[in-house]
């Protein structure tokens, strides 16, 4: 199926109305009306402790909702959610597995149990494409490392060829292969059918980084303090306004950047992501260049997600 | 709640038995109540060898000696089963990954519940088979030997039966109770540990009870704590003058109130993630 035939058909994967979700005093998610449309990759953006995880909590059924509606792939009530998460993958929070079991009894278990008839060809393709497979595949999941787990976590999800995929922070803890590998599958993943069923299958991708979003996503849908900010295609929700820069002393760098006013983001841990003002790029070369710190790399990259919330919220202000 | 078929919950415990028969930590407490079994039939051998007047016990006293041995020991053993079973989840936040595609709550709890008392009886057949055949290798042939004439032994293969199998049912209502108290907790250190102490405290504290409020206050306390769990079981088995057909509804009643209250818990509430 298309993009233009997706968007034409105008089924809806997920549709939320008011939806709530309070922890004593405090509202994790507050209001939400969210329409998430089938097939394609959309994204759910916001900061750490924005309502991310709780949102998608709820889809998968982990956690209920204090108000509101949930409608999955049509179907909503106790009953009809369960039958549309019985086509669902979800990998949320972290990945969750037995610890005394070894990586390929523990999909060996789930597909069991969620009653998937793949057999065991489907777990050795399963573990092959998240690159488990061989020794990787006997070891038990409490040795595994961190992003063979998420490995392991992302497998999971694809089990029985699941119709709605959530992915919560799939990358953490993946090295750049990694994180470019599974980038790419769930672009693919976005952009592939349900064979048995024919119908479009659709990724929730949740995620703190903006370039992620940008690189996989077709819509968003941007996160503060758990309240929907933003809904719509990624190509439309801000400004590009940010430059990587890699340097011969990043540290220094980014002390002198921010000594020049400059928002700077370092999280990265492979060079800095500066917000600059439009065409004030050359700027960050020359306080750079004036200080002998020197400049290995520097491109364009999409906002930082800060600029992005400013973007927003002043479209909000204006009623724009 | 009960709309998946019985070929569904049967593929449930079966995929239970796959991951609680890979726990060593299962295997290990099975070891030692099948250790504590064995000793309890070394010691009735040893009895018939050892004592100044010889003798020989008849061959259904042997299991006999083991129901002593199960009633004392079998609900420890029940309330660590269920923190294998159950309590374990919370701390792997695997409740979760049970609970993912669609599946109900019900579809987790029942089947390990049913799984719990699958393991209960085939310890406890385990326990009788082992106990009868070394009864009958090592035992009297006749059941008009000494050992009848003891005060507690049953007077034939019937009885013993009886009691023997009586704590099945006691210790598969402290296991729905250990069910309940890792439910409660969201812990098997909670559930298991709580558990145990309620095992003792039943055991040894409840005597004590007895016996100071007869002493110092003068009030008989049978009629209330022979309704306690630990009461209720030990009339099943015959150990009170009320007949076991008004303990067993009571077992089950306990039963019933454990594993609802257990669901209804695990229902309502919010799944986190674990501990890692």
């Amino acid at each position: 199926m298309t993009d233009d035939s997706r968007a034409a058909s105008g089924a809806v994967a997920v549709e939320v109305k008011g939806l709530t979700k309070t922890f004593g005093r405090v509202r994790a998610v507050d209001g939400i009306d969210l329409s998430i449309p089938a097939g394609g990759v959309f994204g759910v953006l916001g900061p750490n402790g924005s309502g991310k995880t709780t949102l998608l909590s709820m889809l998968a059924g982990f956690i209920g909702p204090s108000s509101g509606d949930l409608n999955l792939m049509g179907q909503s009530g106790v009953a009809g959610l369960q039958d549309a998460r019985a086509r669902m993958g979800a990998l949320i929070e972290r990945p969750i597995f037995w610890p005394y079991l070894s990586c390929r009894d523990n999909l060996k278990a789930l597909q069991g149990i969620y009653g998937c008839s793949g057999g065991s060809e489907e777990i050795a393709g399963m573990l092959s494409m998240v690159g488990l497979d061989g020794d990787a595949a006997g070891r038990k999941f409490r040795n595994c490392s961190t992003g063979m787990k998420q490995r392991l976590g992302i497998a999971a999800t694809l089990l029985g060829d699941p119709s709605l995929i959530i992915l919560d922070e799939p990358t953490n803890g993946l090295d750049p292969a990694g994180i470019i590998e599974v980038r790419e599958l769930i672009r693919s993943l976005g952009r592939s059918e349900t064979p048995d069923r024919g119908g479009s299958r659709t990724v929730i991708l949740a995620s703190h980084l903006l370039n992620e979003v940008e690189q996989v996503c077709d819509q968003v849908g941007i996160l503060d303090k758990g309240k929907l900010l933003y809904s719509g295609p990624v190509a439309e929700m801000g400004g590009r306004r940010a430059v990587f820069v890699r340097t011969t002393d990043d540290s220094q760098a980014a002390d002198l950047l921010r000594k020049a006013g400059w928002d700077v983001r370092d999280d990265d841990e492979v060079g800095l992501e500066v917000t600059v003002g439009e065409g004030r790029e050359w700027e960050v070369s020359r306080v750079l260049a004036e200080a002998g710190v020197y400049i290995a790399e520097m491109r364009a990259v999409g906002g930082t997600l800060e600029a992005v919330f400013l973007d927003v919220t002043a479209g909000q202000e204006t009623g724009c | 709640m009960l709309s998946v078929s019985v070929s569904g919950y049967l593929a449930a415990i079966r995929w239970e038995w796959f991951r609680l028969q890979r726990r060593v930590g299962f295997w290990a407490v099975i070891a030692i109540f099948g250790l504590a079994v064995a000793l309890s039939l070394v010691g009735a051998i040893a009895s018939q060898s050892f004592l100044p007047t010889r003798f020989n016990l008849p061959a259904h006293a042997f299991p006999n000696v083991v129901f002593e041995t199960l009633a004392r020991l079998g609900p420890f053993f029940s309330v660590v089963l269920a923190g294998f079973v159950f309590g374990a989840e919370f701390g792997w936040g695997t409740w979760r990954t049970l609970s993912a595609r669609g599946r109900g709550r019900e579809q987790i709890v029942l089947p390990k519940m049913l799984l719990g008392g699958c393991v209960l009886v085939v310890v406890w057949a385990t326990a009788w088979c082992a106990s009868s055949l070394v009864g009958l290798v090592a035992g009297g042939s006749s059941a008009t030997e000494l050992g009848t004439a003891l005060p507690g032994f049953p007077d034939g293969w019937g009885a013993t039966a009886i009691n023997f199998w009586s704590t099945l049912p006691a210790a598969a209502a402290y296991l729905t109770l250990g069910v309940l108290l890792c439910m409660a907790g969201r812990s098997t250190a909670f559930g298991v540990g709580v558990g145990i102490a309620i095992v003792i405290a039943e055991s040894a504290g409840i005597p004590l009870l007895r016996a100071l409020a007869a002493l110092w206050w003068e009030v008989d306390l049978d009629g209330y704590l022979r309704w306690t769990l630990r009461g209720v079981s030990d009339g099943l088995s015959g150990k009170d003058e009320l007949h076991s057909a008004v303990f067993l509804p009571a077992l089950l009643a306990y039963m019933t109130v454990f594993c609802t209250v257990s669901l209804w818990i695990i229902r309502i509430r919010d799944l986190d993630s674990g501990n890692g």
